[in-house]
């Protein structure tokens, strides 16, 4: 079952087209990965399916009245705020009950390590950023994920703490949209994606398809073009 | 209202508006208590009834001068900083967004506004014009028109013009607007190509002194001429539908 898909996608940047015709569709309960270099047309790919940026041709369907969450790759929060207030504030902007609210709150900050909720924003480490950007991603209990390269400026140990929070989301039946360009990481926690360049699809990648291993398959495909 | 709110919390954070305050009221009480001379024609401006627009028209364009300089920016960073991204994610529509925006920078500007206006009506009160504080909050009211409408103007053109023109537009605005009588002396004066423009300009630019000179007359007790009051109404709504009308096309 089909829970968003793009068909012929495409955005044209001061003439130059930076998404071409990109079609691909995702699966409920899946952990789909975009993956490219930079400049492949990843982030604007998502910006397109989030209606964040307008498309210059296609499609993005997606099921009826589905609860989206959304982690940008640079996140920033009114640094005055802490996380408890950032969540609120988010929150509210979900129309939350604020009974429901008080109650997520506390269970999102301690998911995402971040119980002393009393430390303003503005004293955050970019690690902290992201594990507060993937906490309001998931505020209102989303059923689609779309986490911009959530583990980017991350240290080695907040990775593999980002990646356990994904596979878990995965596991609790989330389906999962993630750009990053860590290989490693996608290839543990993502069942499908597509490897991009320069806004065009180059290949459609499935786990246990190949023999070879993702970072091979990229290197080849990338760099062989 | 929680756009709002929130951007009210960040106003009140930053220090340089308290710093324009300051300076304000300290240039308020000079005009009022002689230290600095007001004067109409080389005349010196004593009586307290010819005092009151004058220092009203100072504190006015004080006020629409904080109006631009906060309302200038806030939207723009709201983008800049992609605060944007997880707000319309979320499926809150421009209109509210931007509205709420808009409405945090007015409720600061006016908040600016009201702190010069009281330190006019203590100093009056010094002067021993009690009677004036009956009227001072009707007062504030007609006054607050035209810093609303200059706050309104800004956010709204901030949303279609880069930081610079969109400073220079709203200023120029903000002052033709409250100096109007000034620019309708000169046009008499001039004549030619300059007076064409100097009317072009009047008839661009909606006169906001008409409106805050209400205030004065009121404070003053003299006749409250109401067309003007409507006029100033009027250009709320129109800044309030240009705000409307302009949208973003990228979050």
């Amino acid at each position: 079952m089909e829970m968003l898909s793009c068909s012929h996608l495409k955005k044209i940047y001061q003439k130059q087209c930076v998404v071409n015709e990109l079609s691909f569709s995702v699966r409920k309960g899946e952990a789909f990965a975009l993956l490219g270099s930079n400049g492949a047309g990843k982030t604007t790919t998502i910006k397109m399916i989030l209606g964040l940026i307008p498309k210059d041709g296609g499609t993005v369907e997606r099921q009826a009245d589905i609860r989206i969450g959304y982690s940008p790759e640079t996140p920033y929060f009114h640094p005055f705020l802490n996380a408890r207030e950032v969540l609120e504030f988010y929150g509210g902007l979900q129309n939350i009950p604020k009974k429901e609210l008080k109650e997520q709150i506390p269970m999102l900050l301690e998911r995402a390590g971040l119980e002393d909720s009393k430390t303003k924003v503005k004293n955050y480490s970019k690690g902290m950023l992201q594990r507060l950007a993937l906490a309001q991603a998931l505020l209102g209990d989303p059923q689609l994920l779309i986490l911009d390269e959530p583990s980017a400026g991350l240290d080695a140990l907040g990775r593999v703490e980002m990646m356990h929070t994904i596979q878990s989301l995965k596991e609790e039946g989330r389906t999962i949209i993630i750009n990053s360009h860590i290989l490693n990481d996608i290839e543990r926690v993502c069942d499908r994606g597509i490897i991009m360049k320069k806004g065009n699809l180059l290949y459609e990648w499935e786990k246990g398809k190949e023999v070879r291993s993702l970072e091979e398959i990229f290197v080849d495909r990338i760099g062989g073009n | 209202m929680g756009i709002m709110k929130n951007a009210l919390r960040e106003r009140i954070r930053r220090k340089d508006i308290y710093v324009v305050v300051v300076i304000g009221m300290i240039i308020v009480m000079m005009c009022m208590s002689g230290a600095a001379t007001l004067s109409i024609n080389g005349v010196s401006v004593t009586e307290f009834e010819m005092m009151m627009p004058l220092v009203m028209n100072v504190i006015s364009v004080l006020g629409g001068g904080i109006a631009v300089a906060l309302s200038l920016r806030t939207i723009p960073n709201e983008y800049e900083r992609r605060t944007s991204h997880l707000v319309w994610i979320r499926g809150i529509s421009q209109w509210k967004y931007h509205s709420q925006l808009a409405l945090a920078s007015m409720i600061s500007s006016l908040g600016a506004l009201f702190i010069l206006y009281v330190g006019v009506l203590v100093f009056a009160v010094m002067r021993g014009e009690i009677q004036i504080l009956l009227k001072g909050i009707p007062a504030f009211f007609l006054f607050s028109i035209s810093t609303a409408a200059v706050s309104l103007f800004t956010s709204a053109v901030s949303l279609v013009l880069p930081g610079m023109a969109a400073g220079v537009l709203c200023t120029a605005f903000m002052l033709i607007g409250t100096m109007h009588p000034i620019l309708e002396t000169v046009s008499g004066i001039v004549s030619g190509v300059a007076r064409g423009l100097v009317n072009g300009v009047l008839f661009a630019v909606p006169n906001l002194y008409g409106v805050e000179v209400q205030a004065a007359n009121l404070l003053s007790g003299k006749t409250v001429q109401v067309h003007n009051i409507l006029g100033g109404l009027l250009v709320l709504y129109v800044c309030a539908v240009m705000l409307y009308v302009f949208r973003r096309k990228e979050a």
